[in-house]
């Protein structure tokens, strides 16, 4: 008996009872529920044929702009339904009306969570609800008053302000009651398309569309994605893209067969290129919680080369080099920073703010710091932090409430903690710096129980968006050069191509679930079960390029 | 888009993922219940080009899962409880099979949670290794590397 047929020999059909209970059961859901069943009109063959008429990047441009999310059909139907029936007075326990709220003068209206949102939940009314919050304190520039800042977020085009616009969406990450939804967290499934012209991707509710123009671009599907994985990239992202090819002409012996065995452990890595190319992410599109689809605009020559890539599908490797946060108006920041000449007016330092009771101190950035960054005094002051505004439910409606770090435990309260302490992350001006963005070497860890602690080195120091926690899953891919005909090397691609490059994949699996023990500026450390300790170690030292993809994130809630 | 097509045709597979998620024919209606549940509710906001249906459906089917595993305290199917797995189907045509299915839930549950989900994937609910992986966050190339690995294992330790 064939393997398909020996384990779906279980298989059976559902109880005819049961069959029958659940259809009477969801025909009762429309009776108490009327469904507006208008499917969504076709939008993506509408704009393709727009698309196709346009030629110019500023009319399409235009159209794009002229696309933006309008109410669908659907929620145009419930709209004419709501009138004809008078909609019964909510329960007490119901969701907050979604009506907008009116905000007083220089408040916003901002979408947040009613209550934990774990990534990848649908969005649904009730688990949103309209709130204000202070526009003042949400600008990119310094206040008189820096006692209470906005943090992550600098500007409202990442916040939702209607319900309507979130409901149907899915988080890629984890939502603490009473934060916002953010846009860029957000995403709504989709299918990709493609057309001769390009591509079609759908983000922040902007569709998008990414021809292959002079510059060249590519959409790279990212579920190979490794350190930048989920939700890692971001708009404006200069990337790296890596390949690995294997030469096994440059391989003698058993070693073809025996990749694996320590004596060939330095032929493998000489016998390894690596190819990288570079790009800028332009649009990010989302299929599924685990397929994403990216857009970057590269070098015509290099656009060719990943097509060649991405049509065999090889496995690859995708690694943030600059990341968007400054990638205009960057404050460039080295490690080195030269003192202030006399000229420059130097704002007093505050050693330490005194707090009032209800205030925390807190360690904030006086400015942008770029990941990889060590910390000096000119970079970094105390400010207080409200108590209240951070914790919990008590105080939903607040004007200005902290998000994403509910609590103090990873802040810093003294500056001298963070002093020549250096950054894995970038830091916006005014937000704090956490304790688990801090690469210092001191911080003690722990790896669990029966495991055993292996230090991964990271092909690029600082961005990447592995944290504590993390489970991640350690491989060697690469593609046997020999094993695919001269005449695939070259693009167009046969159809029959595919096949030969997929065959000529090999990924070897080192470590199938490792645990992150602690992030450093240029390596992970791993918590490893003894048995997977021997092939990962000898690849480290055998300098072969590893791939380390995320599993599944630490939820934020357990952090 | 045709609901009713939807329903016969994928009602069956979501049973029979939750069958070999948990081992127990009350609990998978259960879950399939829910999850058609959640589904039905929610069917106005899918839209038909956007995404096939069944990943759409087998995305919440996990969550559905993922949430009853959560809820219960309970590991995905322990060794203990499917030791205790029984069933009123008695039939004796069934009998036989039916006590190789519990057999290979006891092997299901040594295997870390992914792999059970898996083997659910691929063979309950009868996916692709390219649905599995869209899913799963999987590459295709390691969804059909674990798998082979697995089916290897769970049939020589079967064999011997």
């Amino acid at each position: 008996m064939n393997d398909d047929d020996f384990f779906k020999r279980f298989r059976k059909a559902p109880p005819a009872q049961f069959e029958q209970a659940l259809s009477r059961r969801l025909q009762q859901i429309d009776e108490e529920q009327p469904v507006v069943t208008a499917i969504t009109p076709p939008r993506y063959p509408y704009l393709i044929r727009l698309a196709a008429g346009l030629a110019l990047v500023l009319a399409l441009g235009l159209l794009l702009w002229g696309l933006r999310p309008m109410p669908d059909q659907s929620i145009h139907v419930q709209v004419q339904v709501a009138t004809e029936t008078p909609t019964p007075t909510p329960l007490p326990t119901e969701p907050v009306p979604v009506a907008g709220i009116p905000c007083p003068e220089n408040f916003r209206t901002v979408v947040i969570a009613r209550r934990n949102i774990r990534a990848g939940e649908l969005l649904t009314e009730d688990m949103v609800q309209l709130t204000c919050w202070s526009e003042t304190d949400n600008e990119d520039r310094q206040s008189d008053n820096p006692s209470v800042r906005f943090v992550g977020f600098g500007q409202y085009k990442y916040l939702f302000d209607s319900i309507e616009s979130v409901v149907g969406l899915h988080m890629m990450t984890d939502v603490r009651q009473w934060s916002p939804i953010n846009k860029q967290h957000a995403f709504r499934i989709i299918s990709e398309t493609e057309t001769d012209d390009g591509f079609i991707v759908e983000t922040e509710h902007v569709m998008s569309y990414s021809s292959n123009s002079e510059r060249g671009q590519q959409i790279v599907p990212s579920y190979l994605l490794s350190e930048a994985a989920f939700y890692g990239l971001h708009l404006g992202d200069q990337i790296s893209i890596a390949f690995n090819y294997l030469d096994l002409d440059a391989i003698e012996g058993d070693c073809r067969e025996r990749y694996l065995a320590e004596e060939c452990g330095q032929l493998l890595a000489q016998a390894i290129t690596q190819e990288t190319m570079t790009g800028e992410v332009i649009h990010i599109g989302q299929i599924s919680m685990a397929s994403q689809y990216i857009s970057i605009v590269t070098t015509e020559a290099e656009a060719e080369r990943l097509e060649l890539a991405f049509t065999a599908r090889l496995p690859f490797t995708i690694t943030v080099i600059q990341p968007r946060l400054f990638a205009n108006n960057a404050t460039q920041i080295n490690a080195a920073t030269p003192t202030p000449a006399p000229t420059v007016e130097v704002t007093p330092e505050v050693v330490k703010p005194a707090c009032s009771e209800d205030f925390h101190p807190v360690v904030i950035a006086k400015k942008n710091i770029r990941a990889g960054a060590t910390i000096t005094e000119d970079m970094v002051q105390l400010t207080c932090w409200s108590k209240a505004d951070n914790e919990g439910p008590e105080n939903p409606g607040d004007a200005v409430t902290l998000i994403g770090f509910d609590q103090y435990a990873v802040l810093f309260t003294s500056i001298d903690e963070v002093l020549n302490a250096r950054l894995i992350t970038n830091t916006r001006q005014w937000s704090p710096l956490l304790k688990t963005h801090i690469s210092q070497e001191s911080f003690s860890f722990s790896v669990g129980t029966g495991r055993e602690a292996v230090d991964v080195p990271l092909p690029f120091p600082a961005f990447h968006t592995l944290l504590k926690g993390d489970a991640v899953q350690v491989t060697l891919a690469y593609v046997v050069t020999s094993q695919i005909e001269a005449a695939c090397m070259t693009l167009p691609l046969a159809e029959e191509c595919a096949e030969q490059f997929e065959s000529a994949i090999h990924e070897e699996v080192l470590v199938s679930s490792a645990q992150v023990a602690y992030v450093w500026g240029s390596s992970l450390t791993l918590s490893v079960l003894p048995d997977e300790v021997e092939h990962l170690e000898w690849a480290i030292e055998s300098g072969l390029p590893l791939t380390v993809t995320l599993i599944e994130p630490a939820s934020d809630f357990s952090r | 888009m045709d609901w009713d097509h939807v329903y016969r045709a994928q009602m069956p597979r979501v049973y029979n993922f939750f069958r070999y998620r948990t081992g127990d024919d009350l609990v998978a209606q259960d879950l399939t219940a829910i999850t058609f549940e959640r589904a039905w509710r929610s069917r106005e906001r899918y839209c038909q080009e956007l995404g096939r249906v069944e990943s759409w459906l087998f995305a919440i089917a996990r969550n559905v899962a993922k949430d009853y595993f959560q809820q219960y305290s309970r590991q995905p199917l322990s060794i203990e409880v499917a030791a205790e797995i029984t069933t009123p189907d008695t039939l004796a045509e069934d009998t036989y099979l039916q006590q190789e299915f519990e057999q290979l839930q006891k092997r299901l549950a040594e295997l870390p949670a992914r792999d059970q989900e898996l083997i659910a994937l691929k063979y309950g609910a009868d996916l692709t290794n390219r649905a599995i992986a869209q899913l799963t966050g999987l590459s295709e190339t390691n969804v059909s590397t674990l798998l082979y690995r697995l089916i290897r294992k769970l049939r020589s330790e079967w064999e011997a």
